[in-house]
């Protein structure tokens, strides 16, 4: 190809459609008079027809500005933001300042419980029934606080911590397992005998 | 908004543990809130011919129909009373028999039941009962009993007091 560069910049601006004027009119004569320059005015063209074709056959569905934007979006979005340092470290400062206070409320939980299991355990065996006396008359000497502590029932039900009455005699009785609707601890009945006076 | 989501967590957790530490407190704290009563049920027990009955305003009691409480097969109501129970603070209660009786609320103790000391005095004479002190649950009677309704009259059958603490 013999064209020189200024006319070959001449011939592509002519088939963009550029030239306009004086410039336009010289792009004509060139193309009139000279073949090259025809002949590549020519190939241009088709080569953009090809072009075009090609592009209309492989639209895309959307704008490549729009699948920028969809991208970045979902980038943003998948990207967990990182806070700056001060952020992360009272973040931190929060979280084990938290973790304390439930590792407390967890240990007064543990330690209530702990307690309260041990009665349940107890209630779990629970005395057996004191043998009673065939009639209310039979007495006991009063019990120290020591046999009332090994008769004691299940801690859900009452317990005597101590009993004292100078001068009648007294007899305590635990009524184990009540069938009631509202409790199934046991009860007690404190049974101080009437006139019979201590020696 | 995750680090905002986070934090919001983090202060639902805290608030979350105070409540629970604030439970697990002393529980006379969430006692002072209002106090208990104290109610006195006076029971006449006598053993008649027959199953006996028990009369329909004491409510349900199955304490009476057991050992030692079944020598006696007929129950009648007497008198109910109710008095708040402070602590420290006696409660007088005079008996059909002309003895009084005094509750005293002592404390709550840890388990949620109550330390009650219960005296029945008798004017003069010695005390029938100086001392007695229980930890009952709430709602869960204890009874006292092998009095008589008339001192110098056992005919007129026993007198059998069932105490109990209600919140």
């Amino acid at each position: 190809m013999s064209l020189s560069r200024e006319h070959m910049m001449q011939v592509m601006s002519y088939v963009d459609g550029e030239l306009e004027g004086d410039a336009l009119d010289k792009a004509e004569t060139l193309l009139a008079s000279n073949d090259e320059a025809s002949q590549l005015a020519i190939e241009l063209r088709n080569l953009g027809e090809c072009v075009r074709i090609v592009h209309t056959d492989r639209k895309l569905d959307k704008n490549p500005d729009d699948i920028a934007d969809d991208v970045m979006n979902e980038l943003e979005r998948r990207l967990a933001p990182v806070g700056s340092l001060a952020e992360r470290r009272r973040n931190a400062a929060l979280t084990a300042m938290i973790t304390g206070a439930m590792a407390i409320a967890a240990g007064w939980f543990l330690f209530v419980r702990g307690q309260s299991s041990g009665n349940l355990n107890a209630q779990a065996n629970p005395t057996p029934t004191v043998t009673l006396p065939a009639m209310p008359s039979q007495t006991a000497a009063t019990p120290t606080p020591e046999q009332l502590a090994a008769e004691a029932p299940a801690a859900e039900g009452v317990d005597v911590e101590s009993v004292e009455s100078p001068s009648h005699e007294v007899s305590v009785f635990y009524v184990p397992a009540m069938a009631s609707a509202s409790s199934n601890a046991s009860s007690v009945v404190v049974w101080i005998q009437e006139g019979e006076a201590k020696k | 908004m995750k680090a905002e989501r986070r934090r919001f967590l983090s202060c639902a957790l805290a608030m979350m543990s105070m409540a629970a530490l604030g439970a697990g407190f002393d529980s006379k704290i969430a006692w002072a809130a209002g106090d208990p009563n104290a109610e006195v049920m006076e029971l006449q027990g006598t053993q008649e011919s027959g199953p006996g009955s028990i009369d329909p305003r004491i409510g349900t009691l199955p304490q009476l129909k057991k050992p030692p409480l079944s020598a006696y097969n007929t129950y009648k109501l007497i008198d109910k009373k109710s008095q708040p129970a402070k602590v420290g603070v006696p409660s007088s209660y005079p008996l059909a028999n002309g003895r009084t009786l005094q509750v005293t609320l002592l404390e709550q103790t840890p388990d949620k039941r109550y330390r009650v000391l219960t005296t029945i005095s008798e004017a003069n004479a010695k005390d029938y009962l100086k001392k007695l002190e229980v930890i009952a649950g709430p709602n869960e009677p204890f009874f006292v009993a092998g009095q008589n309704v008339d001192v110098k009259n056992a005919d007129k059958g026993a007198l059998i007091l069932g105490i109990t603490i209600r919140p």
